[in-house]
């Protein structure tokens, strides 16, 4: 099983610096629960969250230096090798920072692509099963046909950082011919520094809300069970249930 | 200047959503002045265009978030633009043209994310939409990213203010911001743009769009919903928090259990090790990200409330009418938790 972990480069969003996002990272780890030849590629020149993002595992990463667009220069590269797995972060960090950047791919390749992936289970006659993080803790089991794309769960387990593994990685420049694709949209529109803007506040039950003075205790369980079912908290009463 | 009163607003205020029935005051006792009247809706025969909304609604409720992305859309639509629902999951009638949406598509539920674009596409199709609003929910997310790579489309995620002519969306690793004229696909992060507030929409519900063929690349199972207890605080939808106010925590583990509710704590407690520390809720602690906190015997002092700033919904049990917690509360009992929870409890088992 060969995979190919693709990395952006990226900065660190408090501080500027050159850093790898976590959702590549734990993209790097699924790779490596996978085991076999693991791989970085990167549309663009050598920058130094690559070495960063390899000190969590990666011998080598390929940087397709001259080309075009990203999606068409990393698509003719897959095309030309064909990895087994492509493994992506989430999104992107210091860029577009859209995360279409391997759906575009996927399209492109005409390969199948699974998102939010937690954890890389066994492959059986060209199917792998994966594990897919929800919400709120909730899983979902899935089967994808091989080769596929797979985007890593920000909260799959990231493998620890190790510094001399950072130094020793080689980030080979691949020189590519510059095509132009119709890959990623043209962006248009006004760019400035980042304003925070307050989130709304739930109005839902922001205060003044109904409020039950000193009933006895078998009322107030009876409100608060109401409320919760209300609210979709808790099951609905069972058929034929004692006071419904 | 001071406001204008708007007698009708006032009187619209007093009644429950959809003006069935007058709302409970806080004294407990009933509004009255308001008999029962005709509901306005509003109905659209042929907008000058349609902005569509994808909503999940997978136990059949419309969440805030949900309304939010329909509220979202009608800000696209202006006055002259109608809004289309497409409808992935069950939500009864009403419920999505009070959130605002003229028109609701299903979506086929049970169908894999690999033939969802086609799906969208092919409800889309009668509509030609001119945005097509999304929730950057995990499935949301995913599926405005298929349809965006697969029809060609410009695409804005993550939109952190939006107006008709214009949205906002940081770029640069958060570093920076890029305003744009929306484009044609655009997801929403929660509490970004209001719900919508006016007058309830028609909601007709228009026909399912065909089940598209499965490409045969991929099969997804059914949704393993973790175990309350087995959840992360800052994940759990319910969680059930205990303050100095409870002594008896052997019935408050047995509630927790019993209602499905993950476990918080105040600080207080956890100090005294009546709690673990990672059940703590609060600024030092873990802000959640809950649907639903039942706190029990909790003051709400503003480190605290601070880990309550996603909540929707807040309920109190405390014996201090003038707590803080009680402000926040959608609905607060006055009473001894050591009492109201084994009388819940009882009246839980008792249902079976
Ligand atoms: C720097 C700093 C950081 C902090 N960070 C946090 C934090 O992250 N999280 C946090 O929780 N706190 C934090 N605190 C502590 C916080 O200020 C409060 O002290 C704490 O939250 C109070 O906990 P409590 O509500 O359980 O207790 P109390 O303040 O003692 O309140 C107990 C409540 O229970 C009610 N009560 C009493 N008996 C009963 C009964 N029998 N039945 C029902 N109700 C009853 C009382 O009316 C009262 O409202 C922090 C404080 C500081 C200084």
């Amino acid at each position: 099983m060969r995979s190919v972990v693709l990395l952006s480069g990226g900065i660190d969003p408090v501080s500027g610096r050159p850093a790898p996002p976590a959702g590549e990272i734990a993209a790097i780890g699924l790779a490596l629960s996978v085991g076999g030849a693991v791989g970085g590629l990167h549309a663009g020149a050598p920058v130094p969250a690559l070495r960063q993002a390899a000190g969590h595992g990666l011998e080598q990463v390929d940087c397709l230096q001259g080309g075009g667009d990203a999606v068409a220069v990393l698509a003719e590269a897959l095309f030309a090798a064909p990895p087994d797995l492509v493994l992506a972060g989430r999104q992107a960090r210091g860029g577009e920072d859209s995360g279409m950047l391997p759906y575009l791919l996927a399209e492109r390749l005409d390969w199948p692509l699974l998102s939010g992936v937690v954890a890389i289970g066994a492959t059986a006659e060209g199917w792998l099963a994966v594990t897919i993080g929800l919400a709120q803790g909730a899983r979902r089991p899935a089967q994808i046909r091989l080769p596929c794309i797979l985007c890593a769960h920000d909260a799959a387990p990231a493998p620890p950082f190790v510094f001399d593994r950072a130094r020793r990685a080689v980030l080979r420049v691949v020189p590519v011919t510059g095509e132009e694709g119709p890959g990623m949209v043209a962006v248009e529109g006004t760019e400035r520094p980042y304003r925070a803007r307050p989130r709304l506040i739930g109005t839902a039950s922001g205060g003044g809300g109904t409020v039950l003075e000193h009933p006895d205790p078998a009322e107030a369980a009876r409100v608060l069970r109401d409320h919760l079912r209300a609210l979709g908290m808790l099951a609905p009463p069972r058929e034929g249930a004692a006071d419904a | 200047m001071r406001a204008r009163r708007d007698p009708r607003a006032e009187r619209a205020r007093c009644l429950v959503p959809g003006g069935a029935r007058p709302r409970l005051a806080r004294a407990g006792e009933a509004v009255v002045g308001a008999g029962p009247r005709e509901r306005a809706v509003i109905s659209i025969e042929a907008p000058a265009f349609w902005v569509a909304v994808v909503v999940e609604a997978p136990d059949g409720r419309l969440d805030r978030w949900a309304r939010q992305s329909v509220g979202a859309a009608r800000v696209l639509a202006g006055a002259e633009g109608g809004v289309v629902a497409l409808l992935a999951g069950t939500a009864g009638g009403d419920a999505l043209g009070e959130a605002g949406a003229d028109r609701v598509v299903p979506l086929d539920g049970g169908i894999g994310p690999d033939a969802m674009p086609e799906m969208m596409l092919a409800a889309l199709a009668p509509f030609v939409p001119r945005h097509v609003v999304l929730a950057e929910t995990p499935a949301g997310g995913d599926w405005a990213r298929r349809l965006a790579a697969r029809a060609g489309w410009p695409i804005q995620t993550g939109v952190e203010m939006l107006s008709a002519r214009q949205a906002i969306r940081p770029v640069g690793g958060m570093r920076r911001e890029r305003a744009a004229a929306p484009a044609r696909v655009l997801t929403l992060p929660r509490d970004r743009v209001a719900s919508h507030g006016g007058t309830r929409r028609e909601g007709r519900w228009c026909p399912a769009p065909e089940r598209p063929a499965d490409r045969g690349r991929m099969r997804v199972g059914p949704v393993v919903t973790a175990t309350a207890a087995g959840i992360p605080l800052a994940e759990a939808p319910f969680v059930m928090a205990a303050g100095q106010g409870v002594v008896d925590f052997e019935r408050f583990h047995a509630l927790s259990r019993l209602l499905g509710a993950t476990e918080g704590a105040s600080r207080v407690v956890c100090d005294a090790g009546l709690m673990p520390r990672a059940a703590q809720v609060g600024a030092s602690g873990t802000v959640l990200d809950a649907r639903c906190y039942l706190a029990f015997g909790i003051a709400g002092a503003p480190q605290h409330l601070q880990g309550l700033g996603k909540v929707e919904h807040v309920v109190a049990v405390n014996t201090d009418l003038h707590a803080a917690i009680v402000a926040r509360a959608g609905l607060s009992i006055i009473a001894d938790a050591q009492a109201v929870m084994p009388a819940l409890l009882d009246l839980l088992r008792e249902e079976g």
